[in-house]
């Protein structure tokens, strides 16, 4: 009795079989849904490193099976490439030490550690299936590396999604001579998450101002003459903006972008930065530092 | 109390009924049987299930093995008992108070998971590896004659610690409860392997805990659970909505019979909904649990409904101490509207449990998806040690 229970069991259980996967896609769509006319980069084969080929070929087939649904794991719904942008990019992580993707630094993206396998991020994803493959890997680092660029016909506003500095000090031949106090040297570095249209930048749309330490407060504000500004279009997505002169008393800098006053930053799609994040297209960026 | 009892899973039963019973019933029985049925009343408070073959077999309700009335982590006094004495082919002497009862307010806990894993898949890779699978420590601090309790689940490797659950809970006189903060919500069976389809797919899973608020009402036979939640499974709330949950489950002689509703109202409406149901027959013990899930997308999104149908069937055969055969057959179908698209994943576990405390697992998972995503079909075998007090 117990044995044909047993036989009766593992018939009912193994009676289900997988799909065939007739007319589906890679991802399991249907064909007809996805045929696109193939551009040149359409033609090469295999994931490509940027997020519409990521979304493709392992959030929506692979991750979204977790990440997905009623109450996506962790919070982090990448079932479609808007909820990616929206849970990846520039999002705390679970770890505070890391965002789940950092523009620019896959190192200090816990999306790229989890895939690796790090052990500062925990179980390697997918979790309790094959790791990927290491040109899937390798992709997702390069669209990290590369910005975290999101695609232009993608729904969701034009940002800036990180800010770096590099800060210098002037000594000058003149600066010893005159026995002046030597003077800063700010590079700032803004990543873009769409392809950006820079040519109609010029440095006095850029409004930087400094303020210095008097009697042990903060107050006194200078506006950085334009002439001491350089903008510097380092590719699509990534400016560069060299501030020069900064005295040695300076304590704090603040950058304004995309003051519609003066300027506005559009994307080659035609779109406005969100300079305010309030996710509608406009707003001017301000960015503070301490010096 | 010092317990070098081992009672057959029948006794169990027998012992269950007449906790359930009057006082004078209690009167009658011999010492040992009073200590358990005092243990039971004392811990049958609503519902947890990190192993519900275990509850279904023994018709009980899961809270009398684990202080979460949802789901795993930190074993109640009974659920010591039974790791140690029950399930294992060999028990160990020691009382296991000493060792997860500091004080008798304050009790902690572990599990331990460690496997040895070899993967193959359709596309060629092949894969090998030992892992820490995961390792929790518990915390229950039960303040006296208050009814509150404050409960904390820390996953503490592999990588950093992660707060899996961190909540006060309120337990009135009746047995009902109110609990508060970060908590896996209550929702179906909830298997030990976060990565079966009804598991994964949902959400509702170990790794995935949530903010909010829940009611559990307890009856003789059975729990109603009301839950309220952020829905987003982080720490605030990111849409002026919430996820609102309910489930109902009751226990029959041989049978359990639940269910549960999910809505999820964010920007992408969610709507859960699921039967499932645990009956024994000898030495066999019988899950099901079959899901349907329809995301509704936002408004203006040009998107349709997608429905999903997910479900698992499971048999264990325990038919002596220390051992327990497990198969599964899970399907889902991603999107009911595109046709040949289903995923199907069959496990064949056998669980040995040799002594107190450890329990070794060796397994076979066959996942099996559609022929265009080879990385998707693949092959697991692996060898677990589990440790657990």
């Amino acid at each position: 009795m117990k044995a044909l229970i047993f036989v009766f069991c593992i018939t009912c259980l193994v009676s289900c079989g997988a799909g065939s996967g007739v007319g589906l896609d890679e991802s399991g769509r249907p064909i007809n849904e996805t045929v696109q006319s193939p551009t040149p980069d359409d033609q090469s084969v295999g994931i490509k490193p940027d997020l519409t080929s990521i979304q493709e070929n392992v959030f929506t087939p692979i991750c979204s099976s977790c990440h997905g649904g009623v109450s996506p794991a962790a919070g982090q719904d990448l079932s479609s490439i808007e909820n990616s942008i929206e849970n990846l990019i520039n999002v705390d992580s679970s770890n505070p030490e890391f965002k789940r993707v950092l523009p620019g630094s896959p190192l200090a993206s816990y999306l790229y550690l989890k895939i690796t396998g790090d052990s500062k991020a925990g179980a390697r994803m997918p979790l309790g299936q094959p790791a990927l493959p290491i040109e899937t890997i390798n992709a997702i680092k390069q669209w990290i590396e590369q910005g975290a660029l999101v695609p232009e016909q993608a729904n969701t506003p034009t940002m800036i999604t990180k800010v770096s500095q590099q800060l210098t000090k002037n000594v000058s031949v003149d600066h010893i001579i005159q026995g002046t106090n030597s003077s800063r040297l700010l590079i700032m570095t803004f990543w873009f998450n769409k392809s950006m249209n820079f040519s109609g930048l010029h440095s006095n749309q850029v409004i930087v101002n400094i303020s210095e330490n008097s009697q042990g407060t903060v107050q006194k504000i200078n506006i950085i003459p334009s002439e001491l500004i350089a903008i510097n279009s380092v590719n699509d997505h990534v400016l560069q903006v060299k501030v020069d002169n900064i005295p040695v008393q300076a304590v704090g800098l603040t950058i304004e972008l995309n003051n519609s006053n003066i300027s506005t930053i559009i994307s080659n799609s035609g779109q406005q930065l969100d300079g305010d994040l309030d996710g509608n297209e406009g707003g001017s960026f301000s960015h503070e530092i301490s010096l | 109390m010092k317990f070098h009892y081992k009672p057959s899973t029948q006794q169990l039963r027998d012992e269950n009924s007449l906790a359930k019973t009057s006082a004078d019933t209690i009167d009658t029985v011999n010492f040992n049987v009073f200590q358990w049925s005092l243990l039971l009343l004392f811990f049958i408070t609503t519902w947890a299930e990190a192993e519900p073959y275990l509850a279904i077999k023994n018709n009980m309700k899961c809270a009398v093995c684990h202080v979460n009335p949802n789901g795993g982590g930190l074993r109640t006094e009974f659920g010591r008992i039974y790791g140690q004495n029950i399930l294992p082919k060999q028990s160990s002497s020691y009382d296991s108070n000493q060792l997860a009862k500091i004080t008798q307010f304050l009790s902690v806990g572990a599990d331990a998971r460690f496997n040895a894993r070899l993967q193959r898949d359709d596309d060629g890779n092949n894969s090998q590896s030992f892992e820490i699978a995961s390792s929790q420590l518990y915390l229950n601090v039960k303040l006296p004659d208050t009814g509150l309790s404050f409960y904390v689940d820390q996953q503490i490797a592999p990588g950093s610690a992660i707060n899996r659950e961190a909540f006060v809970m309120y337990q009135f006189a009746n047995q009902d409860y109110l609990r508060a903060g970060k908590i896996f919500l209550p929702y179906g069976l909830r298997i030990e392997d976060d990565s079966a389809f009804i598991r994964q797919a949902t959400g509702m899973n170990f790794d995935n805990s949530d903010n909010g608020v829940e009611y559990g009402f307890n009856y003789a036979s059975g729990t109603v659970n009301l839950v309220i939640a952020n829905g987003t499974s982080q720490a605030s709330n990111n849409d002026d909505s919430f996820l609102y949950g309910i489930r109902v489950e009751h226990l029959f002689s041989n049978l359990r019979l639940g269910a549960s509703a999910v809505l999820n109202d964010g920007d992408q409406q969610s709507q859960l909904f699921n039967i499932y149901a645990g009956s024994q027959l000898g030495d066999f013990t019988f899950l099901a649990e079959v899901d349907l899930l329809r995301l509704i997308p936002a408004n203006g999104d040009t998107k349709q409904d997608v429905e999903q149908l997910i479900s698992l069937a499971e048999v264990n055969y325990q038919w002596t101490a220390g051992w327990n055969l497990k198969l599964t057959a899970e399907y889902l179908d991603s999107d009911r509207d595109i046709a040949e698209n289903e995923q199907t994943r069959f496990s064949f576990i056998a669980e040995y449990t040799p002594f107190s405390n450890i329990q070794l697992r060796l397994g076979l998972r066959l996942k099996q998806d559609i022929p265009q995503k080879p990385q998707q079909n693949y092959d697991v075998i692996f060898l677990q040690s589990h440790f657990y007090f």
